[in-house]
């Protein structure tokens, strides 16, 4: 090892910390949240505060609680309970969508493309 | 009938790009854990070349085996041939500068393991600013960046390693 071989290491250790800062991970973890009702949004929610939600959809109300950086519905009146079974959803890119009663939660990563799926087919 | 006339670097350059395509191909054939990552051994030849022959027959060699490798595995001209490309590019521009200081103050400079790693990184931001350039130009594909040269950190010092043991072997042998 010669001084200009300890000079890149020292580069390339000062480099990343500051890159894994910039950027941070993939898939970080969300910070806010879309509910959406039919096309329009009804609201960008943060998940850092507790909350429930009560969201009109075309079938009736949708609970929709916040807890722990978390979101989930709690409670749904559609028949099938697909979006209550679905459980929480943390990560930028996840999303639950209670097709019956037309809402729908999307979780947004941190930053421009933050998300940790590129793409979800149904 | 028409001959080239070639000389001993010809010969010499031809045998080393065929190693270093050889090294190539084998790791291809190897699984990687994510696409877009792989250890880069055919990288040694490159430091061992640079260091024993210079930057020019460093070159030859980086540029025959992108080209022949293509070809060789049928990538030649897609997106995996133009990554290639501009990562060996790349790493030959950083090497310049790095061959230069290593004539002019040899106690200054890096040796194969500081050159393998100015390598490995810059043929990494290279590959990299043209996979967002031309293939997915989606700001997320930053999020990579740290882990890719975390990797080719780690790869780029197992590379440079190698390289200074064959180094040394020649050495020994040549004297």
């Amino acid at each position: 090892m010669t001084r200009g071989d300890y000079a890149v290491l020292a580069l390339c250790a000062l480099t990343l910390p500051a890159l894994f800062m910039r950027y941070g991970l993939p898939g970080s973890t969300g910070t806010q949240a879309r509910i959406t009702t039919g096309n329009a949004i009804y609201a960008q929610v943060p998940l850092s505060r507790a909350h429930i939600y009560r969201v009109p959809g075309a079938l009736g109300i949708s609970e929709i609680e916040v807890r722990d950086g978390r979101i989930r519905f709690n409670s749904s009146p559609c028949q099938g309970q697909q979006c209550v079974h679905s459980g929480w959803a943390k990560r930028g890119g996840e999303f639950i969508a209670c097709v019956p009663n037309r809402v729908s939660i999307s979780v947004l990563g941190q930053g421009a493309g933050g998300d940790y799926y590129d793409s979800i087919n149904f | 009938m028409l001959t080239i006339p070639t000389t001993r670097t010809d010969y010499r350059i031809a045998w080393l790009a065929a190693l270093a395509i050889s090294i190539h191909i084998m790791e291809s054939a190897l699984p990687s854990p994510l696409p877009g990552i792989k250890p880069g051994l055919a990288n040694v030849v490159t430091i061992v070349v640079l260091c024993r022959f210079g930057w020019a027959t460093a070159a030859w060699v980086s540029g025959l085996r992108v080209l022949a490798g293509s070809l060789l595995l049928g990538t030649f001209l897609s997106p995996a041939f133009a990554l290639s490309l501009s990562g060996a590019f790349c790493a030959l521009l950083v090497l310049a500068p790095a061959a230069w200081l290593a004539r002019i103050a040899p106690h200054w400079a890096p040796g194969p393991i500081g050159l393998s790693v100015l390598a490995a990184w810059a043929h990494m931001a290279g590959q990299f600013w043209v996979a967002y350039a031309l293939f997915i130009p989606h700001e997320g594909l930053f999020h990579l960046l740290p882990i890719l040269l975390t990797v080719s950190l780690v790869f780029g010092v197992v590379s440079g390693a190698v390289a200074d043991v064959v180094i040394k072997h020649l050495e020994a042998a040549s004297v």
